[in-house]
Order: C-alpha cells, then structure tokens, then sequence
C-alpha cells in the first residue's frame, strides 16, 4: 500500500511534465551545458528524463565544479566557445557565480547572452538572480524547491508543537542565510524564540565541520523542540554526521530539503522531491529551446506540492511520533 | 336579467349541498389517498434512509480507521499514538452526524474519545471477537455503533468506536414528514380552488340557472328563456325547459288567434274569449315575439380562480427572489433587496391607477390588460440577465398585479349577491392568501427541481391561463358610470371622506404594519433566537396563512349575519394588539407561535368587513368616486402599511428589543383601533343628531 501510494504520489508530480508524445524527432538533437555545483544527482535525472520521455533530443553536457567556485571563470569561456542551445544551472551559488545580478551585466565576470534555467536555487528574488518571479527581466528563468518558510513552520506544528527553535547553517552560504533570516522575522512574529547557530568558518573562511557537534549540543541546551535545518550545500556534505549527532541528542530535525531525511537520520522535512523539480525544470527548458516561449517571458515556480517526509526509524528512536492526521498526507521513509 | 330577487334565492340554492357534498367527498378521498401515499413514502424513507446510514457508520468507521492503522502498522505502539483528539475533531466538524469517536484497546479500555455524544458511549456488552478484520456493528437504542478491530503485529490491539445518533434520522424524518404535510395542504387548498370553479362553472350555476327559471315559471313568467350553452344534463334541462316555454308561448299565440276568430262569429262569444284570455293573463305573462334571457348569474368561485391562480403565479418566486438576485448581480445583499423593492413600489404606485381602470374599463378588460404587463414581468425575470433587468422585470410585473388584483377584488364586489357582499369580498383575501400559500411552498420545491429561470417560465403560462380564463368566462360588464377626473381629484375625494379616512388610516394601515413587521420581520428573527430552522421558521410563520382562511371565512359570514363591520374591525385589532403582547406573559416558544396565529385569526376575522364597508362608504351620502377607485386606495393604504411595517419593527428593535417591539406594536394596534371604535361612534351619533335635526 505504501509503495503504491508514493508511485501515485510521483506519478501525479511528473505528470504534467513527463507526458508521453513525441514533441520533435529531428536530427540536430538540442546541445545543454549543465554547470553543477556538487555533482550528478536526482534533479539532473528528472532533468534527463523528461526529455527522454518527451522524446526530445538532447545533448547533454554535464561540467562539475565540485563546490570550487574558482572554476567558474573557466567555465564561462567554455560556455562562450560552445555556445550551446542552452545553460543549466545547478544550485543556489554556482547560479549566482555564473549570471550575476540580473541589473548588473558584465560579459566579462558573468554569463550573458546565452538563455539559461536554473534548478535547487533558493529565493532567486532576494539573491538578485531574477528581477522578480513573475518577470524574470533576463533570458534567464528556472524553479524553486524550497517551502515557503511560513508553510515549513507551520508543517513542523502540525507535527510538534513548539515554543523555541534551533538551526543550525553555514554563514557563507547565501541560500541559507536568507532562509534563515525569513525564520527570524517569523519567529519573532510568532512569539517563539529561534537560536541562530551558524557554523565555525576554518582557515580560508570555509565552514569548519568539526563545529558540527558543538552546534548540536548548544542546539540541545537551548531547549529547542526542532532542530530546523536549512537548505545548506555544506551541512548536506555532511548530513550524516550532523542527523546523527541530532539523534543521539534526541533532538528531532526538520529538514527544508530532501536529502536529509532520505538519504539520512533527518526526522521530517516539507520538501520538493528533486526529481520532480528537474522534471519541471526541463519543462521549462523546452519551452525555450523548441522557441515556444522566451525566457525572459517564463515566470520562475515552484511546484505546487510539497512532501512531507517522516523518517519512521527516527520517530521510533526518538519516540517522537507523527500525529494520526498527519500520516494521512505524510510519506513515511 | 332576471326580475325576481336574487337574494330569497340563494337560500334555497339546490346545488349548495351538493357542491358541499362533492367538494367534501372529494377531499376525503384525496386525503386518504395522500394521506396513504405519504405513509408509503415515511416508510421507503425509513427502509432506505437506515441502511445508509449504518454504511455511513461503516464507511466512517473506515475512513477514520485507515490512518490510525496506518500509524500501527508503521509501528507506531497504540499507546503512543498521537494526535488522536486533533484528528478525531477534524473529521468530527466535516461530519456533523457522528455522534463520537471512541479509541479503546483491545480490551475496551478507553483512549481517546471525542464528540458530542461521546460521553454515551457504551462499551460493548460482551468482549468482541479477537480476530478478523470486519467491522462489528451494534444497534444501541438512539443510534448505531460501528466498532472496527485495529490490528498490529497480527492481533486486534484496539477498537475504533464510531457512534451515529438516530437524531440526524429522525430530523431528517420529521423534516420530510412537515414537507409532505404541507403539499397535502396546498394539493388540498388548490384542490378545493379548483372544485370550486369546476362545480360552480358545471353543476351549481347551471342548476341555479334552471332553478330560477322553474320560480318564473311558477309564478306565472312564461316571457324569459335560460341562456344555456351547456351540452350537459343541466343543459339538456334548461334547453327543455325553453322548449316548454316556446310551447306555451306557442299555445298562447293559437290562444289569441282562436279568440280572434271566435269574436269573429259573435259579440257573446267574443266577450267570453276575451274574459277567458284576461284570466288567464293575470296569472300568466307570455312574450311570444321577443323572449329576455335568463343569464347564468356570475359565481363568486368564476372570479375568485383566475385570482388564486394569479396570485399563485406571483408568489411561484418568492422563496427564491433574494436567492436569483445574488445569482445575477454578486453577492451584494443590497442589491438583493432592490428587484423586492422594485415590485413593491410599483404595485403601490400602479393601484390607483389600476382602480380607476377598473372603473372605467370593467373588471374583465382589466384583467385582461393587467395580465400583459405581468406575463411580460414574469418573462423578463425569467431572462434577466443583471439585476438592474430583474428589478425593471418585477417592477412590470407588479404594474401587472397591481391592475389583475384590483379588477378581482371590484369583480367580487360587483358581483356580490345582496346580503353576501362580505363573504364575496373575503373571498378575494381568501384566495389571494391560498394562492399566495400554495405558490409560494410548491414554488420552492419546482425551483428546487427545474431552476429559477424555468419556474418563470410556468409563471408566464400561468398568467396566460388567468387571462385566457378571464376572456372566456368573465361576463364584460359592470362598467362604471364614472369616468374622467384626475387620480388626484379621486384622491382627494377619498381623503374628504371621513369613514373612508378612519378605516384606512386607523384600521388598514396599523393591520398592515402589524402583518409586515411582526409576521415578517420580527417573529423570523426572534424564532432564530430560539434555536430554529429555516424551515421550522418557515412552517412557524405559515400558521399565520393557517389560521387566517377560516377567520376570514368566519369573518365574513359575521359581517353578511350580524351586519357588524365596524365591531369586528375594531374587536379584530384589540385582539391583534393583546396577541403581541402574549410574550410578556408566557415562555417565547408558546407566545410567538401563539401570537402568530392570533394575529392571522385576528387580520383574517377583520379582512371581510373592511373590504365589505369600502362599497357601503362608496354608496353612502356625498358619494365618492365609486368603489373600484376607493378599494384601490385602500389598497394602497395597505400597501404603504407593509413597507413601513418592517422598519418600523426593525427601529423599534434597535431601540429596545425584541419585547420592547413587540409590546410597542401590540399597544399599537389596541391604541389606533379603539380610535377607530371612538371615531365610528362619534360619526353614527353626528349622523343621529343631524338625522333628527
């Protein structure tokens, strides 16, 4: 029963996106540079299939930078020789790495004159990606896959309630600090406190991971009721630990993205499966390359559903369980 | 017309009985007949109603089961389930018919429990059985429970208990019980309206017809023929009759003409046959050359059909006036009121002028006018497409019910047989109010079924019907003498009569304000007070229609009796005014209802003698612009006690409350008709002393 009920949850996700007509069966098949910050993963194949399933005919051309944003320069001329159909993105930092603001071109540090989509970016908005949503004000355009935050909040209460909050989040990281600072404000508005715990920064200011288990144990001493995890490139290198440590101190975690609870100890997490969300990229993606819409014309979305995953091994751990309602819309892990 | 008094007549109306008889009969069987439909019907409700609601129970039971097996099954303990009240009042508020939802474990233990009903629970008697997986289903005297088994690790670890109370049923029940009740009153109210036409137009009227025509001839009038086209027995009868009548007339010409010849052959003969002829001329009177007619004499019930179907027409709309409104024009509940108010000004404005139509045109060609403009009304509703249109369309429509009302009431007051002028003139009331009844319950229900643009459309047919009825069997006459002169002129004249002037300022009017504000304003809002339905309010304000037919019946027949008007008016408002005040004494859900009916038994008794004293005002001294033209006034009067009677009600609400209101109008209404009683006596002690002067 479960297993059907997450195919049919997948299926109704994909299936705007992932329908089975043939759009073009031509030669030149469509030439994509995919930039990507920390490898191949989920989103990409959601990215891959959807034109595979819409039989559309692409190159794809993946480059990682392996969170080194050094190597964007070097990309940039690539993508300059190549000059490719179109420029995938991947990530909140690399995206703004490789375009810019969008009301400040510069050919020389910054990607113009090549359409691009964007895929896992966090409030493209504030971060100066996109003019506003609705209007991208570049040829640039692409999705969303973090809640709301006010809707995250909201989705840790209707599992536990909660007086205080901890997070935990690398300072450098543009994408969590503006999620982060979101929680504040709402927090301060809901009367519930919210302990800020960024990480160490080491030689070079890069996060220091040894601060990891300092961070939880303050995280647990302030009397937190979730532990509220953003979306965070760094602490997702290092979920394991860091979901591991939560659990030990039995502190339950609410993650803004997937990885954390699937593919960790994470407790729960509203989340955008990034599968779905390369799918809806790759939507995108077409309607620009077979010259349907101009990018600039398509507005940056999110999907319009949400996961909320429960880790059930971590609720039995912590004793920690969702309430009857909530099962009937959560999928278990 | 016929020579002979019509009055001596109708006592010995032979069909009186008969008409009672048929129309008693008739009812009897339709009572039984409906009454054994409806028995039929409460119990296919009953057969079908109760396996539903245990699959109800069922599927609930289902529905709330699912999730919490699925948190066992993900091995959630029972104990630690959580959020179990949360959910169980989530599904509680989207399900208003559960009584509870209990969580007890396997051996019956209580866990969670919500609901209103949920300290009743019983736990089962017996432990249920351990295994499988079928819901247990338990009668429980007020309800049904529906326990099914929560299973974990391969056993039952608990039970979800859903309850469902009989309550919702038998509401449901008694609802569907007062529904078919009142279609059994309005089959048996229109049943009756239609008897009474159809018995009149075939049976008593055609034998009132022969029957007068035996009186003439018994006494000796051998001048008249009937004037049947009937091919039915009585037709056969009254077409007989003239063949006898030709005869003699026949006879009495071979009569003369023998006595012609006769006083021919000598003057002693001629002497007797001329004495023979003279005697036989005192006791008979022949008119061989030209016969007069005996006309059928017009039915009160010939008039009084074409009104209830009218007004039966008009009144299709107005469970769904508002409703339609809101559909047209948003959600705005100003603009709702505008298509109402529209209809109401319009009539109002359009009664005078309708009066004075009716005076110079006849009540037959008013109708047949006033149906044009109403039909138009209906279908213009029927395809208005904003509110503006719609209110343009109802004020047409009221132009149109303005006229056809007026015409009918001048119709039964023209028509009216010497000595039953009350009785015929509440018989307009009685109809208006059967029709306004009838109409506006069946007209929900087709609403219900074919929408509101369609129930238009019957209104249009039936406005049709009424005009068609009208032209064929309305006799033209009636026209008045009177005619010229401006509405204003009529106006004033009505004003300088002071008879006239103290009915409607002191008797109409506060009559009005007290139906409109109490009926329809106070006592809607103060049974919601109470914790009612729309329904039950609405069955709460039709005791008023209830209890109004007979009075007005009974009134009438007081007034025809006892020739006491102005007592009853004036009795009719003090009871009216003590009726309102019946809250100050008794416990609310008593008094209003009770004061309800008083005040349609009170309006009802009054009806009859306030239209039966407009003619009397209109034939008396100084004689005022004739009676079409000073009922529509009086109309009118009515009509602006209506409109103020809602703000009136609702000022005084605003003011002081709702008993406050209440005991406001009560003294009201005891206030201005013992002013009536004073004035009246006043003016027949003046008219007295200047007769004795």
């Amino acid at each position: 029963m479960r297993a059907g009920r997450r195919r049919l949850l997948g299926a109704s996700l994909a299936a705007p996106f992932l329908r089975c007509t043939p759009a073009r069966a031509e030669a030149r098949p469509y030439r994509i540079l995919m930039l990507l910050f920390r490898g191949w993963e989920e989103a990409c194949d959601g990215f891959r299939d959807y034109f595979a399933a819409r039989r559309v005919a692409v190159d794809l051309m993946p480059r990682d930078v392996a969170q080194d944003l050094s190597r964007v320069p070097r990309l940039l001329e690539e993508a300059y020789d190549l000059r490719p159909d179109l420029v995938y993105l991947w990530g909140t930092s690399l995206t703004m790495a490789v375009l810019g603001p969008w009301d400040a071109p510069d050919p020389r540090r910054y990607l113009t004159g090549l359409p691009a989509v964007f895929n896992i970016v966090t409030d493209p908005v504030g971060n100066r990606i996109v003019r506003s949503r609705e209007s991208p004000g570049r040829p640039v355009t692409g999705t969303e896959y973090i809640a709301p935050v006010e809707v995250q909040m909201r989705a840790m209460a209707a599992y536990r309630g909660f007086r205080r909050l901890a997070t935990i989040f690398n300072p450098r990281e543009q994408n969590s600090v503006l999620v982060v600072r979101r929680m504040g404000e709402l927090a301060a508005a809901q009367g519930v406190e919210l302990a800020e715990l960024p990480v160490a920064l080491g030689p070079g200011r890069r996060p220091d991971p040894d601060s990891i288990a300092d961070r939880v144990g303050a995280a647990k001493r302030s009397g937190a009721d979730w532990l509220y995890i953003p979306p965070d490139t760094f602490l997702n290198d290092h979920r394991h630990v860091l979901t591991r440590m939560a659990l030990n101190a039995e502190l339950p975690t609410f993650a803004a993205t997937e990885r954390f609870v699937t593919f960790a100890e994470g407790l729960a997490g509203l989340v955008s499966r990034y599968y779905s969300v390369g799918a809806f990229t790759a939507f995108k993606a077409e309607q620009i390359l077979t010259g349907q819409r101009r990018p600039e014309d398509i507005p940056v979305e999110s999907l319009t559903r949400f996961s909320f995953l429960v880790r059930m091994a971590t609720a039995r751990r912590l004793r920690v369980y969702p309430p009857v309602g909530l099962l009937r819309v959560a999928e278990p892990v | 017309m016929s020579a002979t008094a019509p009055g001596k007549e109708t006592a010995g109306n032979p069909a009186r009985r008969l008409v009672l008889a048929v129309i008693g009969l008739s009812l009897l069987l339709l009572l039984g007949t409906i009454g054994l439909v409806s028995r039929a019907a409460l119990d296919a409700f009953e057969a079908e109603v109760r396996p539903e609601l245990e699959k109800e129970a069922e599927v609930i039971g289902g529905t709330v089961a699912g999730p919490i097996q699925r948190a066992l099954s993900l091995g959630i303990p029972f104990a630690d389930l959580a959020g179990v009240e949360e959910f169980f009042g989530a599904v509680l508020s989207a399900r208003p018919g559960v009584e509870y939802l209990v969580l007890t474990d396997a051996e019956g233990r209580i866990a969670h429990r919500a609901g209103p009903g949920a300290g009743r629970f019983v736990p089962p008697p017996e432990p249920l059985p351990q295994a499988g997986n079928v819901p247990v289903m338990r009668s429980l005297p007020d309800g049904y429970d529906a326990a099914h088994p929560l299973q974990a690790e391969g056993g039952t670890v608990g039970w979800l208990h859903v309850g469902l109370g009989r309550a919702g049923l038998d509401a449901a029940a008694r609802d569907t019980r007062w529904d078919i009740a009142i279609v059994l009153l309005v089959s048996l109210l229109t049943t009756v309206e239609l008897l009474r036409f159809v018995v009149e137009r075939t049976v008593s009227t055609p034998l009132l017809l022969v029957h007068r025509m035996m009186r003439r001839l018994v006494a000796g009038d051998w001048t008249a023929r009937a004037a049947s086209t009937a091919t039915d027995e009585a037709g056969r009868l009254a077409r007989e009759i003239n063949a006898l009548v030709r005869r003699m007339n026949d006879r009495w010409r071979r009569l003369e003409w023998l006595a012609g010849e006769v006083s021919g052959a000598s003057e002693e003969a001629a002497r007797r046959a001329r004495a023979i002829l003279a005697d036989i001329a005192t006791r008979f009177r022949f008119s061989p050359d030209e016969t007069a007619e005996e006309r059928m004499p017009p039915g009160p019930a010939l008039a009084r059909l074409p009104l209830f179907l009218f007004v039966f027409a008009e009144q299709l709309s107005t469970s769904f006036i508002p409703l339609y409104s809101n559909e047209l024009g948003g959600s705005s509940g100003v603009l709702a009121a505008v298509p109402i108010t529209a209809f109401v000004a319009a009539v109002a404005l359009a009664t005078p002028y309708g009066g004075r139509l009716v005076a110079r045109r006849g009540a037959r060609d008013a109708i047949l006018i006033g149906a044009v403009p109403a039909a138009l009304g209906h279908l213009g509703s029927a395809l208005a497409g904003s509110v503006a249109e719609f209110a343009l369309a109802r004020a047409v429509c009221g132009m149109g019910y303005a006229i056809v009302t007026i015409a009918c009431q001048a119709h039964l007051a023209q028509i009216a047989q010497q000595g039953r002028l009350a009785r015929s003139l509440g018989g307009f009331t009685g109809a208006v109010m059967t029709g306004a009844l009838c109409g506006t319950a069946i007209g929900a229900v087709i609403a219900d079924r074919i929408g509101y643009r369609a129930t238009f459309v019957i209104s249009v047919l039936l406005v049709l019907a009424v005009q068609f009825l009208a032209w064929r069997r309305l006799e033209a006459h009636g026209r008045s003498c009177r005619a010229g002169g401006s509405i204003w002129r009529d106006a004033g004249a009505a004003v300088r009569s002071p008879p006239f002037l103290a009915l409607v300022l002191l008797a109409a009017i506060p009559a009005k304000v007290l139906l409109a504000g109490f009926i329809f304003y106070l006592a809607p809002i103060e049974l919601q007070a109470l914790g009612l339905n729309q329904a039950a309010i609405g069955r709460n304000v039709m005791l008023y229609a209830l209890a109004m037919l007979p009075a007005i019946a009974l009134g009438g027949w007081l007034s025809d009796k006892a020739r006491c008007e102005v007592p009853l008016i004036w009795l009719a408002g003090i009871a009216n005014g003590l009726g309102l005040l019946l809250p100050l004494v008794a416990p609310a859900d008593l008094a209003l209802p009770a004061a309800i009916a008083l005040t349609g038994i009170a309006q009802g008794f009054a009806a009859a003698p306030m239209l039966a004293l407009v003619p009397q005002i209109a034939a008396g001294p100084g004689a005022g612009p004739g009676a079409p033209v000073l009922l529509a006034f009086l109309r009118l009067g009515e009509r602006l006690g209506s409109v103020a009677g809602p703000l009136v009600a609702a000022w005084l609400l605003l003011a002081g409350g709702a008993s406050w209101a209440m005991l406001m109008l009560g003294l009201f209404s005891i206030v201005t008709a013992a002013a009536y009683a004073l004035v009246q006596a006043l003016g027949r002690s003046g008219a007295t002393q200047e007769a004795g002067a």
